[in-house]
């Protein structure tokens, strides 16, 4: 007779042999961002209205100053100052390649002995405009007023010397689907209107800047999807590609065990999971990115972030359930009720986080320039989503490590009573109990993984910058780890898929066994039970000590493992 | 036609110079920083044959097929000097520019013209070695400033040869875009290392003094790091390289200038020709590294004017009585004592400022006691 477990030895070596291709691959990829720094060029706006795109150079350029003392000799006002960014650089285009683009600020302010900066902001009005091949489209958006808090680094008592200021969050822009991006940015000096009647002093105590720089960011599609990997190993994706469009079907399996019959009333929550968790997870691979190559997409990072939202939901409810079916206790688990409070946390906190997703990247589909955080009240109110989300999360994961410590307590007493078993049933259980230790071990192994490779990346990430290696193959370590724990959690799942699917070979012969042979395989247990129930409990079994309500008082009817699933309904 | 005359005119100065017995000064490059205002000049307007100091053919065509970036090279020298004069601001030789002279700091600079009257002419002296490392530094950054605004068309991305070709993409070729500093870097090296092919021991200090500056600006870009993952959190996070300010990187060189390595000259005869090259004076102290200062000859102490040697003497130089350091009267003054005058001085307080252009300040008027040197 085979063992259940028999079936998942080439399935594994297939998965291994998919882990290690996603992990050279990883080694090879791109940067995970592309960091890309423009100095501004100082144009002049006479108007002071920012009215009209100032391209800083090629066609129809602005008139320039060079520095400021150049401006101050011409007489021009600091409000018609437009600091104007043209990207990429000159004779570059930008390519669709790229998935996203966001934008950093740094201002270098020079330390002055007559300036007093306390609390400094800096107001701007920014506009940007995008540009086709076939010359400048004013796809002009509206002018966007916004004040940024500058926090300023070490004070350096020196006249001339640069005050260390911390880069500001500028734009994040979804779709690059343009040729080339112009960024004007003003910083108007006195009064301003703020719309309601109020009006405000702007700009005066900022100090005494010298340059803005635009450092945008920005990263590949391919890298996003996953798929960009198989620029450098085109076979590959085909056997990814098959994987994960064939996971579904895997599981389609499922259902059909009812059709014959048989009694797995009780496991199919967790093989309902494992295939809502197999077609998440297709979706989360599937190249949905590819389509910003064709189409203009502005909300696709924030499909992208549902997508991943979902997929993680998906896998918190498959712990939770199929931790849950392996408890075995009296409670009836055969149904969404019995797991309400995780559930309620997952969905708890996915919906605090959908929420704040929508505000941020919601408005930055209308206002690439928009951010929560930079008005005081948004910033609470985000901070108070994700502080929802991560007290759920907390609460989730304790509950969850709680019914796995229950779950090997229970699976301990079990393995006593394994020798008295019939050899079948004897088998079913040992199975089980290896089955669930193997999940557990292998699931732990990807947490803690996933928790190095972001250790590593965070520390990589300095230190990979060299400037000097000009030459010779560079290995980018942070998009290596970043394709690595996406290919691990790939793998997990599909080991998922590989060991936890219903069998179709193996469980009727145990089935028909069971109805054949209905004894009961824990005798002791059983008696015990009904010793337990009628409150006359006997000293005749060595089992007691293992079932004294001392050792079970966090996870109580534990116990109760005298009737396995497929008796009691078959 | 114009090279020619220009050579003929360098030749002139030389025999001039033989005639009447005094070194000349010879042109230098960096005068541009003080002749080209800091406006943006049309290329068209520079002439490379028109900037002093381009003797040779090689950094003429070099020059030539880089017109367009002349601008960025006035600015790099207009910095590099007024970077010179901060830092040796209070001392007694004060990177002080001679109006009209063509090679800016008098004699200090002097390249190294053998003729038989100035053999003991001061010309390689740690000055020297600061003011072309500054310049050379002054070059690099801003060249590599002009290329990150997009100034020009050969340069603006900072990128390793390596990411070219991973997409087949002919328009963008990706990879980090740092500010273009190895662009810098070798516009400055090819611009100033052929205007020092000489096998004398001032062309070899030049040519090492320089390649310092460049190191110091190359070696001491700052990591800046940016977070931007969606909550704030560090998921995504993008560094870029960037230049100190030019200010961090004067202190920098200053602090090299005051740990210069001292050099000897020794001559090696090659095939009849004579070659000079540089030692290290002092064996058991460690050898100068790419990025450290080097001079050959002693400084004169700058108290007296005597041009020869670059010196505009400390005689009418301000001075701080209470210090006791070089910017002190007894030091600056170079023990010849001090004048005291009473001046009544309007200035600016109260201010208040604006970003860039506007100061908004009130008039006082403050009396003071000026000390100068006698």
């Amino acid at each position: 007779m085979r063992m259940p477990l028999t079936r998942p030895a080439t399935s594994v070596s297939s998965v291994l042999s998919e882990g290690f291709i996603k992990n050279s691959d990883a080694a090879f990829a791109p940067k995970p961002t592309n960091p890309n720094k423009n100095l501004a060029t100082k144009c002049i706006d006479p108007t002071e209205s920012l009215l009209k795109p100032f391209v800083p150079w090629g066609k129809g350029a602005c008139t320039r100053v060079r520095d400021f003392e150049e401006a101050v000799q011409k007489q021009i006002p600091a409000s018609s100052i437009v600091f104007s960014v043209r990207m990429p650089h000159n004779g570059f285009e930008m390519s669709k390649l790229f998935q996203f683009m966001v934008g950093v600020l740094t201002l270098e302010i020079e330390y002055d002995e007559n300036i007093h900066m306390e609390k400094p902001t800096v107001y701007l009005e920014e506009t940007y405009s995008t540009e086709n091949t076939t010359g400048l489209i004013n796809y002009y958006l509206t002018t966007v007023r916004m004040k940024r808090a500058i926090v300023r680094g070490t004070n350096m008592p020196e006249p001339g010397a640069q005050y260390d200021c911390e880069p500001l969050s500028l734009f994040e822009l979804s779709s690059v689907h343009h040729k080339h991006y112009l960024i004007n940015i003003r910083l108007p000096v006195g009064e301003i209107d703020l719309g309601n009647g109020e009006k405000k002093l702007t700009n005066e105590d900022i100090g005494a800047i010298k340059d803005v720089n635009i450092v945008k960011s920005l990263r590949l599609v391919i890298l996003m999807s996953m798929i960009g990997i198989t620029i450098t190993a085109i076979t590959n994706k085909r056997v990814f590609a098959k994987y994960t469009t064939f996971q579904p079907f895997f599981m389609i399996k499922a259902p059909y065990k009812k059709k014959h019959g048989l009694s797995v009333k009780h496991a199919s929550y967790s093989r309902w999971t494992i295939f809502c968790l197999a077609i998440v997870m297709s979706f989360l691979n599937f190249p949905l990115e590819w389509l910003t190559l064709i189409f203009e997409i502005p909300a696709m990072l924030l499909i992208s972030d549902i997508r991943q939202g979902a997929s993680y939901a998906m896998l918190f409810s498959f712990w939770i359930i199929f931790v849950g079916e392996h408890m075995m206790d009296q409670i009836e688990r055969n149904r969404l009720g019995a797991y309400w409070q995780q559930i309620l946390a997952i969905g708890t906190a996915c919906c605090g986080l959908l929420a704040f997703d929508m505000t941020e990247r919601g408005s930055q589909l209308i206002n690439p320039f928009y951010s929560v955080w930079n008005s005081e009240q948004g910033a609470k109110l985000a901070m108070g989503f994700i502080i929802l989300a991560g007290v759920c999360v907390f609460v989730y994961f304790f509950s969850l490590l709680f019914m796995v410590f229950c779950v090997f307590r229970n699976l301990r007493m079990k393995s006593i009573a394994f020798n008295s078993m019939p050899k079948n049933r004897k088998k079913y259980y040992q199975a089980l109990v290896y089955r669930f230790r193997f999940f557990i071990i292998f699931s732990l192994f990807c947490a803690v993984m996933t928790i190095i490779f972001f250790i590593m990346s965070q520390v990589s990430e300095i230190y990979s910058w060299h400037l000097d290696d000009e030459d010779g193959p560079r290995i980018h370590y942070t998009s290596g780890f970043f394709t690595g724990v996406y290919g691990l959690w790939n793998i997990y799942v599909l080991a998922v898929l590989f060991l936890y699917s219903p069998s179709h070979k193996e469980e009727p012969l145990l089935s028909r066994e069971m109805m054949t042979m209905p004894t009961i395989e824990f005798p002791l247990l059983s008696f015990l039970r009904h010793k337990r129930s009628s409150n006359a409990i006997t000293n005749i079994s060595y089992l007691q000590a293992v079932t004294h309500p001392q050792f079970l008082l966090p996870c109580e009817k534990v116990l109760d493992i005298s009737s396995p699933p497929h008796t009691r309904s078959g | 036609m114009a090279k020619g005359l220009y050579h003929t005119n360098l030749l002139l100065g030389i025999i001039l110079s033989l005639i009447t017995g005094a070194a000349p000064y010879s042109p230098m490059w960096w005068v541009m920083g003080t002749t080209y205002s800091t406006s943006y000049q049309e290329p068209e307007n520079i002439e490379c044959t028109s900037i002093p100091g381009l003797q040779n053919d090689k950094v003429l065509t070099f020059c030539e097929s880089n017109r367009q970036m002349l601008p960025s090279v006035a600015e790099g020298a207009r910095i590099g000097i007024f970077e010179c004069q901060v830092q040796f601001q209070g001392r007694r030789w004060n990177c002080s520019t001679i109006e009209g002279d063509e090679s800016v700091f008098g004699n200090v600079l002097n390249r190294e013209i053998h003729h038989y009257f100035f053999l003991n002419s001061f010309t390689g002296s740690r000055e020297t070695a600061f003011v072309n490392s500054i310049l050379a530094a002054g070059l690099v950054h801003s060249i590599s400033r002009a290329c990150a605004r997009g100034d020009y068309l050969n340069c603006g991305c900072d990128r390793p040869n390596s990411d070219i070709n991973i997409i087949p993409n002919d328009t963008w070729h990706w990879g980090g875009c740092s500010e273009d500093v190895r662009y810098g870097a070798r516009f400055s090296r090819e611009f100033l290392n052929p205007q020092d092919v000489t096998v004398k021991a001032r062309g070899q200090m030049n040519r090492h003094n320089n390649e310092a500056g460049r190191q110091v600006v190359l070696r001491n870009m700052e990591l800046k790091c940016k977070c931007h993952g969606i909550s704030g959190s560090c998921e995504l996070k993008t560094c870029w390289w960037q230049m100190a300010s030019f200010r961090k990187l004067g202190n920098i060189l200053k602090v090299k200038y005051d740990s210069a390595a001292e050099m000897t000259v020794q001559e090696l005869k090659e095939n009849r020709a004579k070659k000079e090259f540089l030692q290290p004076r002092y064996p058991h102290f460690k050898n100068p590294t790419a990025d450290d200062l080097i001079y050959y000859q002693n400084s004169p102490d700058y108290c007296e004017y005597n041009p020869e040697v670059g010196s505009l003497g400390t005689v009418g130089r301000e001075c701080n009585r209470t210090s006791h350091g070089i910017d002190g009267c007894e030091l600056l003054c170079c023990g010849r004592g001090h004048n005291t005058q009473t001046v009544v001085r309007e200035e600016r307080c109260d201010c208040r400022f604006v970003w860039c252009c506007d100061v908004v300040c009130r008039k006082c008027q403050r009396i003071y006691d000026v000390y100068t040197c006698k």
